[in-house]
């Protein structure tokens, strides 16, 4: 008989792939009843940890009512970190549950605190992690969270005493501040709040705080960029059973900042992973925030990101049950999913929200925000003042950079790119802040004038060829650099190129991908570039305008150089008066609106959509209020029933 | 036949390190610094700052070497064979011998580049053991129709309508597929993007009916979220395969052989199943051999418009950061591949024709 591959076989190998098939499938169903078994596992042991405990209080719990009647009068002192949330919860409709779904537009790599390198991650992070302090959104003034109290030690005096006495005994700046007798300018005591626990149940301590700063500083954890943040505090020691001192070298006004925004972490959970683990882990999150991850250890990346709310929360607990986050890189897959109500929020460009609010039954069904982000940053456009060679290049002189700036017609820049959602930007302070100088005029958008400025500096059209020359006949053209396959700084270069050749300057629009950019921007090698710089509540503009910043790799890179400027900045960081300060920014402001080393373009604003059914939704001095104030009434939720 | 495997085998790895070194060498010498794409995170900081971050990555990577070293280093690393630490491997003594390959640590990532490419492996492989038999067994039927019935209706028509679909961008088709079929202003069949819902968790695993309402179940509702980007992924290549296998028949169907059988009273259908099918298969073996490194190599842009995370989205996120570890160690595994499949076809080639052999 033949040997034939017949309809038979066929028959019987499909039935065979089926089954291996099925049996694969099978196999998937175990793993997830698996991994279920062990989540249901870790919470049981959780809840038995919280019992335990719980028994084992009744013999402490004599000692606490007595200190709490003690500490009476030192509540009220303590400022309520949750009024906010209080307030929510006394609205009409208030309700608990429901969950919050919203979209990243890229994949997240590591939630783990320290070695996660994304924005996104982050943003997970703060619902988890909590800091010393945080700004009360709408005064803006710090509010006591895991501390319960702090106070600031002026020792600048002293510190300016022993540098002045050693500079004059011929050390150098740097053997100051090796010095170990330098007095430290500022300290910082907090004291931290008792009762604030970490989502398992152990409270929070000072030794906790000490570890959040010397975990990192460890070298052998990949944290190279919190430990460059860590190395401005000179030390972080505990000084009490309930105490911490942080300790500066130098007089800086964002010390009480950058204490207060330390990531606490509890060290019983992190100090028990190898360094070498915890450089590989993905998902070793756990904190003492309102939210957590189900199990704090055992996050994928690609598995969908959910954060539960943390019942076992020291504080008053948010209204959402979860937050989870899809990971969503398409732009248009981020709209539909949106548009189709499958995410709750969603940020839109300038062009998108024009298209979507012509929508009726989009705008029917969601909430619509347009807002002038306090922390949002600006656009701008630097003019390089130094050529190749090191000699002043034609933006050295201050005419051409003012001439330059009235050639530009931001408010149409506005009305074209930013669709109308923007403002012009007269420096680098955002109109919100309190740095920004009201008094300071944007620049007029005058060709005339500009060309008259432009012959003052020297540069007239002497060949009658359409394009001006300088004195020795070279006529003024130069390369505009941006990042490119952005469609919107490709517009921004051509609508330049048009108002530029009105005056007769020829610009040639030079796009760059952005690694090849960055490496132009830090060596030096480009004559004018158009960027944007992010913003916040108070910004220090130190590392863009200061002379002594115009190094290699320094973010002057125009190497910009205004005497009074570089004297008022180093005065306002060391001024912990705030009032004093802002007058100080203020007048950092109109010198620069003056001198223009870069061409402040625009301040755009947010548009945020988010869906109607969510509660609770406000303005405030930091954007958007935060989303633990946010709630869904009973009726409306969808996700719990 | 062995000598020639055995020939093949050893020629692979000239070739690999040829290609690791020209991609090694390339992304070295081209302009910007590892740490330039991580500065758009680090706005903020101060240069002293982010001279110490670039100070403790090249310490820890090595980057301060002379490209040539570095380049040997990770050679070494990658081979089972070569310098090794004393107490590692086999022999245990000596510094030279067979060691566990380590494909290293991805500096932006930061995590071994190992466990990324074993998470984003699974996504391709599905979606292209899906795609690839739908597409043989779309193109193969297509082909033999229209080679039978050579320049009628269903040969013209065919052919014009696969090469249009042919001619249609995939990134074009993607966003409009989207637009159409996953959103709520026409038809919302389906799901926008990733491979499961967010209630995924808690679904039960085959589909359900409770209190009369239909519930999907984990199992369908994958098998839901992939059919969008397997119907992008599948539509343009049924030209090609289908056109090769017409061919293949149409030539086939004029041999002498086929002309005998005919002479000796069988029918058509007889011919054309029982002896033209098995001759005209054996070109799309040898195509089958190319299409395995593009099988792991990914779609992109499959990847990219409906979320999933697969090779070929990690090879464009891992270029774009100049990530330079996770680039060299998956164009070596995607080398090994390819290079192994071509080796496999062309053995597969000998078996399936025996007037094939190599000597």
């Amino acid at each position: 008989m033949e040997n034939r591959f017949g309809i038979k076989d066929l028959v019987l190998l499909l039935l065979l792939v089926v089954l291996i098939v099925s049996v694969w499938l099978a196999m998937q169903q175990y793993d997830r009843q698996w991994s279920e078994l062990r989540a249901i596992r870790s919470t049981l042991d959780e809840q038995g940890q919280s019992i335990r405990s719980l028994r084992d209080r009744p013999a402490g719990v004599a000692q606490v009512v007595t200190t709490t009647q003690a500490s009476v009068a030192t509540t009220a002192e303590m400022t309520d970190p949750f009024v906010r949330i209080r307030a929510a919860e006394a609205k009409p409709g208030f309700a608990r549950g429901d969950w919050l779904v919203d979209s990243f537009g890229n994949t997240v790599g590591k939630l783990t605190p320290l070695v996660s390198s994304d924005a996104y991650a982050s943003l997970v992070q703060s619902y988890v992690l909590e800091t010393l302090a945080d700004r009360d959104p709408d005064t803006l003034e710090w509010r006591p969270l895991l501390a319960s109290s702090w106070r600031t030690i002026d020792n600048i005096a002293a510190y300016d005493a022993f540098v002045d006495t050693k500079k004059k005994a011929g050390a150098t700046e740097e053997q100051i501040a090796k010095d170990k007798d330098l007095p430290s300018a500022i300290q910082i005591v907090f004291k931290l709040r008792p009762g604030a626990r970490f989502s398992d149940g152990t409270p929070v301590t000072a030794d906790d705080v000490v570890f959040s700063y010397s975990f990192p500083m460890d070298e052998k954890i990949n944290a190279p960029r919190a430990r460059a943040y860590l190395s401005r505090f000179r030390s972080v020691e505990k000084t009490g059973p309930d105490e911490v001192t942080f300790s500066f070298a130098e007089p800086y006004f964002e010390a009480f900042e950058l204490a207060a925004s330390l990531s606490i972490l509890p060290k019983h959970f992190y100090e028990k992973f190898p360094a070498e683990d915890f450089n590989a882990s993905v998902g070793y999150l756990l904190g003492s925030g309102p939210y957590r991850l189900e199990n704090a250890k055992s996050w994928k990346p690609g598995t969908l990101i959910q954060l539960v709310r943390n019942e076992n929360y020291w504080g008053v607990t948010p209204a959402f049950e979860r937050l989870v986050w899809k990971e969503i890189p398409s732009d248009i897959a981020e709209l539909a999913s949106f548009r189709n109500g499958d995410t709750d929020a969603f940020s839109a460009m300038p062009e998108q929200y024009r298209e979507m609010i012509k929508d009726a039954s989009l705008i029917s069904r969601t909430r619509q925000f347009e807002y002038q982000n306090p922390v949002g940053g600006y656009r701008y456009v630097a003019w390089n003042q130094k050529k190749e060679d090191g000699k002043p290049s034609r933006f050295a002189d201050k005419r051409v950079r003012q001439a330059l700036t009235m050639l530009i017609d931001r408010d149409r820049l506005i009305q074209e790119i930013l669709l109308g959602y923007g403002v012009q930007a007269t420096g680098p302070f955002n109109p919100l802040s309190k740095q920004y100088n009201p008094d300071v005029k944007p620049w007029p958008f005058d060709v005339a004038r500009a060309k008259a400025l432009l012959k003052e500096a020297g540069f007239e059209d002497r060949n009658n060829d359409g394009v001006i020359e300088s004195a020795d006949g070279m006529p003024f053209e130069f390369k505009l650099t941006f990042p490119g396959g952005n469609a919107n700084y490709e517009r921004m270069a051509l609508s330049f190129k048009d108002s530029f050749a009105r005056a007769g300057i020829v610009l040639k629009p030079d796009p760059l991908d952005w690694s090849v950019m960055v490496e132009r921007l830090n060596k030096k090698n480009f004559e004018a570039i158009s960027l944007g710089w992010t913003a916040g509540i108070e910004s220090d503009v130190f590392q863009m305008f200061h002379s002594s910043q115009a190094v290699a790799d320094g973010d002057n890179f125009m190497s910009y150089k205004n005497d009074e400027l570089d004297k008022l900045i180093l005065d306002a960081r060391r001024t912990l008066d705030e009032t004093k300060r802002m007058e100080m920014w203020r007048r950092v402001h109109e010198i620069l609106a003056d001198d223009l080393p870069y061409t402040f373009l625009s301040f755009g604003k947010s548009l945020v959509f988010v869906d109607k059914r969510i509660d609770n939704i406000g303005l405030t001095k930091v954007g958007l209020n935060p989303r633990v104030e946010w709630f869904v009434p009973g009726p409306q939720q969808r996700w719990t029933k | 036949m062995l000598s020639y495997i055995l020939r093949r085998i050893l020629l692979l790895f000239p070739t690999l390190i040829g290609i690791t070194m020209v991609v090694f060498f390339v992304m070295a010498l081209s302009p910007g610094r590892v740490t330039d794409s991580l500065q758009a995170s680090e706005a903020n900081m101060r240069p002293e700052e982010r001279q110490r971050i670039e100070a403790y990555l090249k310490k820890r990577y090595g980057l301060g070497d002379p490209l040539v070293v570095q380049y040997g280093r990770w050679l070494n690393r990658v081979s089972p064979v070569g310098f090794k630490e004393a107490g590692e491997g086999f022999p245990r003594s000596t510094t030279i011998g067979f060691k566990t390959p380590d494909l290293g640590e991805s500096f932006i990532r930061r995590r071994p580049v190992l466990d990324i490419i074993l998470e984003a492996l699974p996504v391709t492989l599905l979606l292209n053991l899906i795609t690839i038999p739908i597409v043989y067994v779309v193109s193969i039927t297509s082909g033999i129709w229209a080679a039978r019935k050579r320049g009628q209706a269903f040969d013209v028509t065919s052919g014009v309508v696969l090469l249009a679909l042919y001619s249609m961008p995939e990134i074009w088709i993607g966003v409009m597929v989207l637009g159409f079929f996953a959103s709520r202003d026409y038809l919302q069949w389906f799901p926008t993007s990733g491979t499961h819902d967010v209630l995924a968790a808690q679904m039960a695993f085959l589909p359900v009916f409770v209190d009369g309402v239909f519930h999907r179940g984990w199992l369908l509702d994958a098998v839901w979220h992939l059919i969008l980007p397997i119907i992008v992924m599948t539509y343009g290549s049924f030209a090609f395969m289908s056109k090769l296998m017409r061919s293949s028949v149409l030539e086939n169907l004029t041999a002498d052989y086929a002309r005998t059988a005919r002479a000796k009273g069988l029918t058509e259908h007889v011919v054309l199943f029982r002896h033209v099918l098995s001759n005209s298969v054996l070109p799309l073996i040898t195509v089958a051999a190319s299409i395995l490194p593009g099988l792991l190599g990914g779609a992109v842009i499959v990847e990219s418009i409906f979320g999933l995370n697969g090779m070929g989205k990690l090879m464009l996120e891992a270029i774009k950061t100049k990530d330079q570890e996770l680039i060299l160690s998956q164009t070596f595994v995607v080398g090994i591949i390819g290079l192994g499949s071509l080796i496999v076809a062309d053995i597969c080639y000998a078996i399936a024709d025996p007037r094939v052999s190599y000597e």
